[in-house]
């Protein structure tokens, strides 16, 4: 056998599971399929409420000779469902009403197979009470169709409780159910498809129902979760089956909208209750005294909660009737069907009664909805809709406290607070039956207490419920109707569960309090909890997070430096300082003073001293090879320090060639020898060698150091004819660095310097190497003087060394020169420096000081 | 160009000069609008005239020229080739979208520089400061000293050798030591050097102080004659303006 | 170590030229080879510097385009550049207008940049003890001050003993200490981060 798709969740089931094993929804519908009327059972193994209720022969439901047709029954399909059959007699006790019914409905046949009882206001299958499962299994082997006879046998008891149950005042469930039929039909049959039954169902005793319920039953029928088969049959086409067991509850067969239509218009007693429903459902199968509850909601009553327990034979006299019987026993109140096709639903629904006393039987609670003008009829569980019901269901629902609607969406369930309150017990017998295995109109409240039969009769006398719609023409419900009516309020009172409890809001028990669950707790489904998505912060942690997203924002920004502004003092102090630093050293510029004392021979360094004596000792032409590798911002130390050399070495006749691995080393050069050697021809003459610029630092050196004439391919033009520098003095003999006699290197870089020593030097093979370096240069560059055997001959240092370089040689030059301008911008500079420090100093110590005076005076 | 035009031009260029340097001095005193149109125009002719040396001096020689001579060129055909393609790829890294396609030349210069860099450091100065011939001890004067060539004595020689040469011995090492930023990390505690380890790189830090103050004398020094200079340059300016226009 | 094997081409090349330069400084063998592969690494120099000079146009054209504040400024830049471009290729590094340019912009106006430095360092010199007054501060300012006092005659007067003996002292033996280890860490370091690149750990290139 094909594995089962649960209809909730979709997963395929094992056929076998009656339950869907992932999300415990209802696998096989409690309501049996092809409309056929579950309660199929051997007599022997029917229950004994049930049995009672079949004893009675119910009286035929004749159709009603009048043209008082509810509304809601002639909108039905016209139709009859063949299957249904009657051919019970109505006992002649039977109300008149209920013998129109059944006149109405001569050939109404009950259901063949099981159907499904399952609370209306179950989304999803509920667990079906064992009873229900036992019926329908037994319809499941035997196959046979029902009899009909059995609820004949128990018209004659249901109509005599439906006569007790209009001495009783029903209390309003005020439900305001968007699903009238939705308590009802889920509860009949969860197969039952919704829409079409209520187009076919009719009954003679509802015949007479108004069309405006009519029409609310019809529009609420189509959302109806379940309806029971028998009820699908009334009117249906018989060819559609109801195969949704777990349709939403608001999927309302459209009969019971027609039940409602026609009974809202018809059914007109604004005295009486809303509360009151039928007597013979308020005693199915609960005898604990809870009020009924009926949702009262303008325009659409069609069923009334009962709680009392209706009396198997009631019911079974409700639905032994047949179709012709109905018809002529219809009661006034009741419009006559206006079609068979409500006939044929009036006998359905006497048949289906007849399965509902069986199932009630073994049901120790129930609570189920009933409606006051189709007590058969199983009642939607908490639903009212007053607009479309009879105006005596109207007032009888009227009058019960507001009920908690029930959802649309489960409206077989029963709430949990209410749970505790639904008890379904018969005075007489414990009908057995869980209210999730009841029929949805008798799994609601049907417990009927002696209380509830007291309420009932007080709603049956109280006022018509402001909240019936004008339009709708209140009906007048029998007497015996609204002695049915259980006084909610009053039964509210009494028991303290009820007051204290949380409100029933489905099924028959709907409005009433302290109720026990029709289901229980475990299959209880509730809608999941709403989490909502707004993420709740609090003020704080806005603030934390505004402060965190200002920081990384932040670390994305670039910062634009902000213009310091010094302050007054800081400009006047560095006013001051300029001032007097440019004072210092123009006055001596100005005046040209040279009366400063040149530095003395003590004070002259010793790399000064090697560097002139290896330059003496030149005797002969000599190739000198000079880098100018400094800055043209230091050219003036750079000249300074730089012009007593060179001028040596032109006295020496040492033939030049400049060199530079500074792109503006070519025009220092020039620049250089052109400023600080006017005197010396060759130089104005241009006869040195300028070797140009060799770009790539420590890798220029070290090729140049390699293959020198490789490194430096310049060809000059001389006349008309380009050669080589190489080829031209002083450089035709010059191959490597080696072939020259000094190399003097003028840097302001340590750096520089540096890459001169590490990379040309070791390939010099004797060539001295000597520097003019900046007095910033000198205690880095010191080191390879000192090393054993030296890197470098010998070091000129900035103005000092060229004025002990010019001592040397006896030639003053623009180391001189500068001297006095050089002596008093010291003094002014230490001077500065010592005042400028000692006050800082002592500003910043009294600081300190004040602090901690401050303090302790604290 | 006759004379009268060199020497218009040359006038003009020592106004010029003079011009630039006030401005720029007188920055000292204060920000003025002057100062960055001076700047501006200073960078301007030293991008143009370090792009116009790098021109002439490199690009040209090794790269034009050969392409120019390519028969005649010492340069073969195959380096000229290899030069081509790597002058190409450097170029890609004008755009930024192109610019990985000059690795390859980036990685060559890299290779390049980090060979004669290692090579030089190894043999310019690791090798010449460590080994005996380091001159801490200043070995040649003491045996100057102890010859007589140069007078002074054992005094000399103490000095020399106590004095100069353990005081560059420890200088050096502690220097060395303070650049040691190793330390243990303890179990709840923040991590710091071996105490040792800790003290003599504290000697350190007074010699690095020391130097970095005789650094910073030089760099006032190189500062103070460029002023003494440029005050030179303005009045000898001055005075032959005034005395050739007198 | 984390052998990055992306960009294989450029870190092989710098692997391989590098190995064969620093093998040339123990080993000299291929001295041509050696010679060529420094040549070609002195006119990518070159080029670079060329090419540096071409992006700084490129971005002060930006600025005149999209008509910033320093626009003008900018304006002025690219003028000069151009026009002493213009003229050192023209006539060469020697040539007249190329050192006139040179001479009479570039020589006074970093000339005198590096005289207003000396303002800079006195007041900053000034306010060093109060803004870091610590041992170290005092041992700097103290040691520059006694350079600057045997450097020259302070108002004429040659004080005596700091300059032919303290200068001294504390120039090549204290200072030089300090030196030789600033020379020989950089030395160590330099080697050290030469050999990461020519065993492929460090990558500058873009691998």
């Amino acid at each position: 056998m094909a594995d089962i798709n649960c209809p909730m969740c979709g997963e395929s089931n094992p056929p076998e599971l009656e339950v869907c094993q992932h999300c415990q929804a209802r696998l096989k519908p409690l309501v049996p399929e092809d409309n056929e009327f579950p309660l199929d059972l051997p007599e022997e193994e029917l229950p004994d409420w049930l049995s009672s209720l079949r004893e009675d022969e119910l009286p035929e439901i004749q159709p009603r000779p009048d043209d008082e047709t509810l509304d809601w029954m002639a909108s039905t399909d016209a139709a009859s469902d063949p299957t249904l059959n009657q051919s019970s007699e109505i006992p002649e006790d039977d109300p008149e009403w209920l013998s129109n019914l059944r006149a109405a409905e001569p050939e109404i046949q009950l259901p063949q197979k099981d159907y499904d009882t399952s609370p209306p206001i179950s989304n999803q299958d509920q667990d079906d009470p064992d009873w229900l499962l036992e019926l329908r299994q037994r319809q499941e082997q035997e196959g046979g169709s029902s009899e009909t006879g059995k609820p004949a046998e128990d018209t004659g008891d249901f109509m005599e409780r439906i006569q007790d149950l209009q001495d009783n005042e029903v209390e309003a469930a005020g439900e305001t159910s968007d699903q009238p039929e939705e308590a009802v039909l889920a509860s009949l049959d969860a197969e039952d498809q919704p829409a079409e039954p209520s187009e076919d169902t009719s009954r003679d005793w509802l015949a007479g129902l108004s069309d405006e319920a009519q029409d609310l039953f019809q529009e609420s029928a189509q959302s109806a979760e379940e309806s029971p088969d028998w009820l699908a049959e009334l009117g249906d086409s018989a060819s559609e089956t109801i195969q949704e067991p777990a349709q939403p509850a608001e999927e309302s067969p459209d009969w019971l909208g027609d039940l409602a239509d026609s009974a809202s218009e018809t059914i007109q007693e604004p005295a009486q209750p809303a509360e009151e429903s039928p007597e013979w459902l308020a005693e199915l199968g609960d005898s604990t005294p809870e009020t009924i509850q009926e949702p009262v909601q303008p325009g659409y009553e069609p069923f009334v909660e009962i709680q009392q327990p209706v009396a198997e034979d009631s019911i079974s006299s409700l639905l032994e009737e047949t179709p012709a019987e109905t018809t002529e026993d219809t009661p006034d109140w009741l419009p006559q069907a206006e079609s068979s096709a409500e006939k044929t639903v009036l006998g359905q629904v006497v048949a289906r009664q007849e399965e509902i006393d069986a199932l009630l039987e073994d049901q120790p609670k129930a609570s189920q909805g009933v409606d006051a003008e189709s007590p058969d009829l199983p009642k939607k569980p908490g639903f009212v809709d007053t607009g479309s019901l009879p105006s005596w269901l109207v007032d009888l629902k009227r009058s019960e406290p507001s009920i908690p609607s029930v959802t649309p969406q489960t409206p077989a369930l029963v709430s949990e607070e209410d749970s505790s309150k639904f008890s379904f017990q018969s005075d007489e017998t414990e009908i057995g039956l869980t209210p999730a295995e009841l029929p949805s109109w008798l799994s609601e409240e049907t417990l009927i207490t002696e209380e509830a039969d007291e309420l009932i009769y007080e709603a049956e006398e109280s006022e018509a419920s402001p909240e019936i719609t004008p339009e709708i023409a209140p009906a007048d419900l029998p007497t015996w109707v609204e002695t049915m009516r259980p006084d909610v309020q009053e039964i509210s009172a009494t028991d303290e569960d009820a007051q204290t409890g949380a409100q029933e809001t489905a099924g028959p028990l709907s409005g009433l309090r302290g109720v026990l669950p029709a289901e229980p707790e475990i299959v209880r489904f509730t809608k999941p909890p709403l989490y909502s998505i707004k993420l709740d912060v609090t003020e704080n942690q806005n603030v934390n997070a505004a402060l965190f997203e200002e920081l990384i924002a932040s670390e994305s920004e670039t910062l634009t430096p902000k213009r310091q502004i010094e302050a007054l003092s800081q400009r006047i102090l560095r006013l001051a300082i300029a001032s007097l630093l440019f004072l210092s050293v123009l006055v001596p510029v100005l005046t040209e003073s040279t009366s400063v004392a040149s530095p003395s021979a003590a004070t002259i360094p010793p790399e000064t001293q090697q560097f002139f004596s290896l330059v003496n000792e030149f005797t002969s032409e000599i190739s000198v090879l000079i880098a100018f590798d400094y800055q043209p911002g230091l050219s003036g130390e750079m000249n300074t320090a730089a012009a007593a050399v060179i001028d040596h070495l032109l006295l020496k006749g040492a033939q030049i060639a400049t060199i530079s691995t500074s792109p503006t080393g070519p025009a220092l050069a020039a620049n250089s020898l052109a400023t600080t050697q006017p005197s010396h021809d060759y130089i104005t003459q241009k006869l040195y060698r300028n070797l140009g610029f060799i770009a790539g630092g420590t890798s220029a050196l070290r090729n140049l150091a390699d293959n020198p004439r490789e490194a430096v391919p310049i060809n000059v033009l001389e006349g008309e004819e380009l050669r080589s520098v190489w080829d031209m003095p002083p450089l035709q003999e010059i191959h490597t660095l080696h072939d020259f006699s000094l190399i003097t290197v003028i840097t302001d870089d340590p750096n520089t310097a540096r890459a001169w020593i590490e990379q040309v030097q070791p390939t010099l093979d004797g060539t001295p190497l000597t520097l003019i370096i900046s007095a910033q240069a000198e205690p880095l560059v010191r080191p390879y003087f000192e090393t054993s055997p030296k890197q470098v001959e010998g070091i000129v240092t900035g103005i000092l060394g060229a004025a002990s370089y010019e001592l040397l040689t006896g030639r003053t030059n623009l180391a001189r020169a500068q001297w006095d301008a050089f002596s008093m911008g010291l003094g002014i500079t230490v001077i500065v420096i010592l005042a400028g420090g000692f006050a800082s100093l002592a500003t910043s110590i009294l600081s300190q000081r004040q602090p901690k005076r401050s303090e302790i005076q604290k | 160009m006759n004379l009268l035009d060199a020497d218009a031009i040359e006038l003009l260029g020592s106004i010029i000069a003079f011009v630039f340097t006030l401005i720029v001095l007188l920055y000292a005193f204060g920000d003025n609008p002057l100062f960055r149109l001076a700047i501006h125009i200073f960078i301007g002719v030293a991008a143009g005239y370090a792009g116009g040396v790098a021109w002439h001096a490199v690009i040209q020689p090794h790269l034009v020229q050969p392409l120019l001579n390519l028969g005649n060129s010492q340069t073969s055909f195959t380096e000229l080739s290899l030069r081509l393609l790597l002058v190409a790829l450097m170029l890609t890294k004008i755009s930024p979208r192109i610019a990985t396609l000059g690795n390859p030349a980036t990685a060559y210069l890299v290779g390049i520089g980090a060979a004669t860099a290692i090579g030089g450091a190894i043999q310019g100065t690791i090798l010449p400061f460590t080994s005996g011939s380091g001159g801490i001890f200043q070995v040649e004067a003491i045996q100057s000293v102890l010859s007589g060539a140069t007078p002074g004595g054992i005094v000399a020689v103490f000095e020399l050798v106590l004095v100069d040469g353990t005081v560059i011995l420890i200088g050096t090492i502690a220097t060395l030591i303070y650049f040691n930023f190793g330390a243990r990390s303890l179990p709840n505690q923040t991590p710091e050097r071996n105490r040792i380890i800790a003290s003599i790189a504290w000697l350190g830090q007074v010699f690095i102080a020391i130097t970095f103050g005789v650094l910073f004398a030089g760099v006032y020094i190189a500062s103070l004659n460029a002023m003494i200079e440029r005050l030179f340059f303005l009045w000898n300016l001055l005075t032959t303006f005034l005395l050739g226009s007198g | 170590m984390n052998l990055n094997l992306k960009a294989p081409i450029s870190t092989i090349i710098a692997i391989g030229v590098g190995v064969f330069i620093l093998s040339g400084y123990f080993i000299p063998l291929f001295p041509e080879l050696r010679t060529s592969l420094l040549t070609t690494a002195m006119l990518l120099v070159g080029f670079a510097l060329f090419m540096g000079v071409i992006n700084l146009s490129l971005v002060h054209l930006d600025k005149i385009r999209q008509g910033s504040k320093t626009a003008l400024y900018s304006f002025l830049l690219i003028i000069s550049m151009f026009i002493t471009f213009v003229t050192t290729i023209l006539q060469g590094p020697d040539g007249f207008l190329p050192n006139w340019l040179f001479s009479n912009i570039q020589i006074p106006v970093e000339t005198s940049l590096m005289a207003v430095l000396t303002v800079s360092l006195a007041f900053a010199t000034v306010r060093l003890l109060t803004r870091r007054l610590n041992l170290f501060s005092i041992i700097f300012v103290f040691s520059a001050m006694l350079i600057l006092l045997g450097s020259g005659p302070i108002f004429g007067f040659q004080i005596p003993f700091i300059g032919d003996t303290i200068r001294p002292y504390l120039s090549q033996i204290l200072a030089g200490a300090g030196a030789r280890g600033i020379l020989l860490g950089i030395g160590l370091g330099t080697v050290a981060t030469g050999l990461r690149i020519l065993m492929g750990a460090d990558r500058p290139f873009g691998g």
